[in-house]
């Protein structure tokens, strides 16, 4: 159907030029007839006064080549003939039948008529134009002719345009082929253009650089938490046992002191205070660890981990065994006597010299042997109580420090066996992740690669339609 | 003409129209109630009532609307102003038909001058055919044409309305477009005068307000809008003496007051009487018209 613009070239223009195409594609003009006649449709609203241009167009022509008018649209009529009044500028009407009419024409004329009758034609055919300019692009720019068929102007002038459209199709068609050649050349310029700036810009760097941190840093994360964790745990063993040791020696120290300084009653009661004292030991111990444990677990974590299941208790403490009374203190009863003996018979010699108290002497000796036998007898037995109380109150306190040792040492434990578990499940978790988005990563970059890769075969595809109509137009 | 002007001067001037009565049997009565008292007594007694005087004088007093209309370039704006102003109407141009690319105007004036170049293309008959009525086609640049009158009569057989040759730079039949456009709006605003009548009296059966519209029907105003209303061929005398006659106007009295009794329409009638009261008004005043 088109000789000067193929479908393929039309179809490359329409994309990238589609600015250009319009004025390019027309029907092919029939095969040049330089004998024969020439049929002409004339198109025209009733009443534009079409059918006298008709006649004075027919009757003037002698000695030239027959022309042959249409009304009708002719599918074998490579000329068309618009006939416009002059009176108002054309409608919708007009435009209607000028697609219609004019679709098969390589070339159409257009004719104003009544510009002898309408003072005001020029205006009318300026209108003319720039409404054919706007809403068909293929007229953009045509020449009117004014025509007078009552006093024969501008009928020449059309008769011999009519004339040059049908018998100078072959510079017309090189016209319209160089026309095409130059929009073909834009087209092929602006996908070079395209192109290049496609091959240029790289939007897939972003990507890949989020795809290369991911891989890196896929196990890094776990063998990191890891190693703090090992780090903090043996730190807090140390610092732990430490805490233990220090409370407990400071405890018994304490616990010595009050031995040695309490006097009977109070020396009853130490067991229970020392009862006291280690309960409150243990929830100083206790803290320290809990305030410990949690510091281990949000340095490795990031936060607190879940409550460990735990029932406080304060380590048992046996009450002291009685003290067993032995040899020592049958040896302090006698040693008492004998000192108590003596002491009164020292305290009763000035008094022998005189007779007469002689022999009252006697009980008096005795009862002060007998009373400091018995003093005796019992402050050796409070010596004897506090060295016993002493001695139970140490080795309790060693055996509340095993106690509390074991007992942090196994919160330790505990701490660390949790945090490796949590960092295990929170490192399946990332994983996880990281390969989901890894697939999506790797899925955009195939996409992006494919598409780049399918726009750059496009546009190869029309530059090789372009190069081919070059090539061809040349030859 | 006399009668539009009269009319015009109750719409142009509310309360205006005020009538001394003379002396003699009817000085009792009172035939000074204006459509304004009318208005706000309805207002007072019954709002909705009042609401609904107010649309129909309203309507009734709104400037007639011409429309000019036609394709681009027939020369819209020519004829215009070569109508020149029109009294009591507000003559206005609208967006061309057939226009490529744009939509066709909507028309909603009262009275359509569609203006057309020979011969009448597509867009000029459906631009008729939506005025109908309404329409008067102008066939402008009449000066190209070798015989406007026929081709005015094509025309009109095409477009299915009256059609006259114009043609505006030459002022060529300008005149007889006056003419029947003023026609046209004569026709208009006795429709209008007849509109605001009927709508009045329908009011009557609303008892709070139905003894302020029957004190104003039967008064000189009423009157006036009525006489308006009639159209002109209902209302022409057959031959008329000299106006300096005394008795003219209980001549003219008789006259309506006979037709009023041998009429055979019922509008015929209406009309008779109606004219026959402003007569006897107008001879108890001692006027003549």
């Amino acid at each position: 159907m088109n000789e000067t613009v193929p479908p393929e070239l039309a179809a490359v223009l329409r994309r990238w030029n589609p600015g250009a195409l319009p004025g390019l594609e027309r029907p092919a003009p029939p095969a040049p007839d330089p004998g024969g006649a020439v049929t002409v449709v004339v198109l025209g609203v009733p009443g534009s006064g079409r059918g006298d241009l008709i006649a004075a167009l027919t009757e003037g022509g002698a000695g030239s080549r027959e022309l042959r008018f249409a009304e009708a649209p002719d599918p074998a009529a490579g000329v068309a003939l618009m006939v416009l009044d002059a009176a108002a500028p054309l409608g919708r009407e007009e435009l209607e039948l000028l697609r219609a009419g004019a679709e098969s024409a390589h070339t159409v004329l257009f004719a104003l008529t009544g510009v002898d009758a309408h003072h005001d034609w020029a205006a009318v055919a300026r209108r003319n134009t720039e409404l054919l300019t706007e809403h068909l692009p293929r007229f953009a720019g045509v020449v009117i002719h004014p025509v007078s068929v009552p006093d024969g102007r501008g009928i020449e002038e059309l008769r011999a345009a009519i004339l040059e459209a049908t018998t100078a199709v072959p510079e017309r068609q090189a016209r319209l082929r160089m026309r095409a050649a130059g929009a073909a050349e834009q087209a092929a310029a602006l996908i070079r253009g395209s192109a290049e700036s496609l091959r240029a810009t790289d939007d897939t760097a972003a990507l890949r650089a989020e795809r290369s941190a991911l891989v890196a840093d896929r196990d890094g994360w776990r063998g990191d938490r890891a190693a703090v964790l090992r780090r903090l745990t043996a730190l807090a063993r140390v610092e732990l046992v430490h805490e233990v040791s220090d409370q407990v020696r400071a405890e018994s120290t304490a616990a010595r002191e009050a031995i040695d300084r309490a006097d009977r009653t109070a020396l009853a009661a130490s067991p229970q205070h020392l009862r006291d004292a280690v309960a409150a030991l243990t929830a100083r111990v206790d803290a320290a660890a809990d305030a410990r444990l949690a510091e281990v677990s949000a340095r490795v974590l990031g936060g607190a981990l879940h409550d460990e299941n735990r029932t406080p208790t304060v380590p048992a403490i046996e009450p002291p065994a009685p003290r067993h009374r032995g040899l020592e203190d049958r040896m302090m009863i006698v040693f008492g006597a004998s000192a108590g003996l003596g002491l009164g018979r020292m305290v009763m010699a000035p008094l022998s010299t005189v007779p007469a108290l002689d022999l009252a002497s006697i009980p008096v000796t005795l009862l002060l042997g007998g009373g400091a036998a018995w003093w005796l007898t019992r402050a050796r037995g409070h010596l004897a109580d506090r060295a016993h109380l002493r001695q139970w109150a140490v080795e309790t306190l060693a055996t509340v420090r095993s106690v509390l040792e074991q007992r942090v040492l196994g919160r330790l434990v505990d701490t660390e066996a949790r945090c490796a578990e949590a960092i295990l499940a929170r490192h399946r978790e990332r994983t996880r992740e990281s390969e989901d988005r890894l697939a999506a990563l790797d899925r955009q970059l195939r996409e992006r690669a494919g598409s780049r890769a399918g726009k750059l075969a496009a546009c190869d595809r029309d530059l090789a339609v372009l190069e081919v109509y070059a090539s061809v137009t040349v030859r | 003409m006399r009668r539009a002007t009269e009319a015009a001067i109750i719409r142009g001037a509310p309360g205006g129209a005020f009538f001394s009565l003379g002396g003699g049997a009817m000085a009792s009565m009172k035939f000074d109630a204006t459509v304004d008292g009318l208005r706000r007594s309805a207002t007072e007694a019954d709002p909705a009532a009042g609401a609904l005087v107010s649309r129909a004088v309203r309507r009734y007093r709104a400037p007639v609307r011409i429309e000019v209309t036609g394709r681009a370039g027939v020369g819209r704006s020519a004829v215009i102003t070569a109508l020149g102003p029109m009294q009591g109407a507000e003559v206005v141009e609208t967006p061309a038909w057939d226009v490529p690319g744009g939509e066709d105007p909507a028309l909603t004036a009262e009275l359509i001058v569609l203006v057309v170049c020979d011969p009448p293309r597509r867009a000029d008959v459906a631009a008729a055919g939506i005025a109908g009525d309404r329409g008067l086609a102008v066939l402008n640049k009449a000066d190209t044409l070798a015989d406007s009158a026929v081709a005015a009569e094509r025309t009109a057989a095409a477009l299915g309305v009256p059609c006259l040759p114009v043609d505006s730079r030459s002022q060529f039949g300008v005149a007889d477009l006056r003419i029947a456009v003023t026609d046209r709006l004569e026709a208009c605003l006795a429709a209008r005068a007849a509109a605001l009548s009927a709508d009045l009296r329908a009011l009557i059966g609303t008892a709070s307000v139905r003894d302020a519209v029957e004190e104003y029907l039967a008064g000189d105003e009423a009157l006036t809008v009525a006489v308006a209303a009639i159209l002109p061929h209902e209302g022409e005398m057959p031959a008329e003496s000299p106006p300096d006659d005394p008795a003219l106007a209980l001549r003219r009295a008789r006259t309506w007051r006979g037709r009023m009794n041998g009429g055979f329409d019922a509008r015929g009638t209406r009309a008779a009487l109606t004219l026959h009261r402003s007569a006897v008004r107008q001879w108890v005043r001692g006027e003549v018209r």
